[in-house]
């Protein structure tokens, strides 16, 4: 009984401290409301097991264009505080701006809002750590795995919101 | 004793607060590259961007041929060779202040001159119902550097190093299409960083515009 606790409390530690992907899911019109919690590892391990070719198209970047966003990154992260990119029109408004150690995207429209926040540091990591290796979706669960706690994207509809954090 | 630790303490913090204000106010005085585009026609549109010029330097590392590769091919498209451009430098930045080229039609002028440290280029476009304006004011020094290259190349990079020292509109063009307050305006500009906190930066767009663009306006 004891080692059967003991088995327990061990995978709990281990599924607490793994990177978590939470998606939430609310439809009012369907009267849905979806959440569903992850592992980013366990969906990678399932993503190596099934293997879809998909996750092994390659991505359009070339590693010299990839290096160069990791150095660009580098420089954001020594910059201050700052409102990098402001566009406003009749319709939308898109600001992009740099909010300690995240880049945050806001897209304001009369039917859509959406908010990215994206963590410099681990993204310049993982672009610094795989110079010359092409990129593609699978090599993403790295990335993911790396992402510190928080919000990275949330979008809200009349009567829909979509939210994907990780934790 | 006791004095003496109070004092070493004392000392500690004043350095650590300095040494913290100066880094925050390198932080402040670093050049930023700030282009401005306003349309006020249909689309009623504004862009601003603001990058620090260190990202201009580091995507010149990163991506050289790229870069000078397509300005170079751009000259050698209008015949223009980079070494009788050096040539013609090195006899017009000497002169002092004068008007170099003035070229003046029914529909355009164009006006290139120095006036003390800078080379201003101004071209008047009245061709058909959107006249427009170019208003471009480059450094000697810039110039300067963007000519020390060899060969077929400019030196962009020399000529980004000196751009920093600078504060101030670059390129300002407006193109009216009425001469009522329609029309489109891009300027581009070196200047600080525009600070922005994260409490007004939440705030509605307009007044966040006003909130984190204290230095831009």
């Amino acid at each position: 009984m004891l080692g059967f606790g003991i088995v327990c409390a061990a995978g709990l530690l281990a599924a607490l401290s793994m990177t978590w992907v939470i998606v939430n899911v609310v439809d009012e019109d369907e009267d849905l409301h979806l959440w569903i919690p992850a592992p980013v590892l366990l969906a990678q391990v399932v993503a190596g097991i099934a293997d879809p070719p998909e996750i092994h198209e390659k991505l359009p970047f070339e590693p010299k264009h990839l290096r160069a966003a990791a150095a660009a990154i580098r420089e954001l992260e020594n910059a201050g505080d700052s409102e990098l990119v402001r566009v406003e029109s009749k319709d939308e408004t898109v600001v992009i701006r740099k909010s300690g150690a995240r880049i945050e995207v806001e897209v304001d429209n009369r039917n859509e809002r959406v908010r990215v926040h994206a963590p410099l540091r681990q993204v310049r990591e993982f672009l610094e750590n795989h110079p010359d290796e092409p990129l593609e979706p699978a090599s993403l669960f790295r990335l993911a795995r790396s992402l510190p706690s928080g919000p990275l994207v949330e979008v809200t509809e009349p009567g829909q919101y979509v939210s994907i954090r990780i934790w | 004793m006791l004095n003496r630790s109070k004092a070493a303490l004392a000392a500690a913090v004043l350095a650590l607060t300095l040494s913290n204000s100066a880094a925050a106010l390198q932080a402040q005085e670093s050049p930023w590259i700030h282009v401005e585009v306003i349309d006020s026609g249909d689309k009623a549109e504004k862009v601003n961007v603001n990058v620090p010029l260190a990202l201009a330097q580091v995507a010149l590392d990163a991506l050289p041929e790229d870069i000078t590769g397509k300005i170079t091919s751009k000259f050698q498209e209008k015949g223009i060779k980079l070494a009788d451009l050096r040539k013609l430098w090195a006899e017009l930045k000497n002169s002092g202040d004068a008007e170099f080229v003035k070229v003046e039609s029914e529909e355009e002028t164009v006006r290139v001159s120095r006036a003390g440290q800078l080379i201003q280029v101004r071209v008047e476009d009245r061709k058909g119902d959107a006249p427009e304006q170019v208003r471009v004011d480059i450094p000697v020094d810039v110039v300067d550097a963007l000519l020390s290259g060899e060969g077929e190349e400019l030196n962009l990079r020399a000529a980004i190093q000196q751009l920093s020292g600078r504060r101030g509109d670059i390129v300002n063009v407006t193109d009216a299409k009425s001469k009522v307050a329609s029309g489109s305006t891009l300027a581009a500009r070196t200047r600080g960083p525009i600070p922005c906190s994260s409490v007004s930066c939440l705030a509605s767009a307009s007044s966040a515009r006003r909130a984190c663009s204290p230095r831009s306006r």
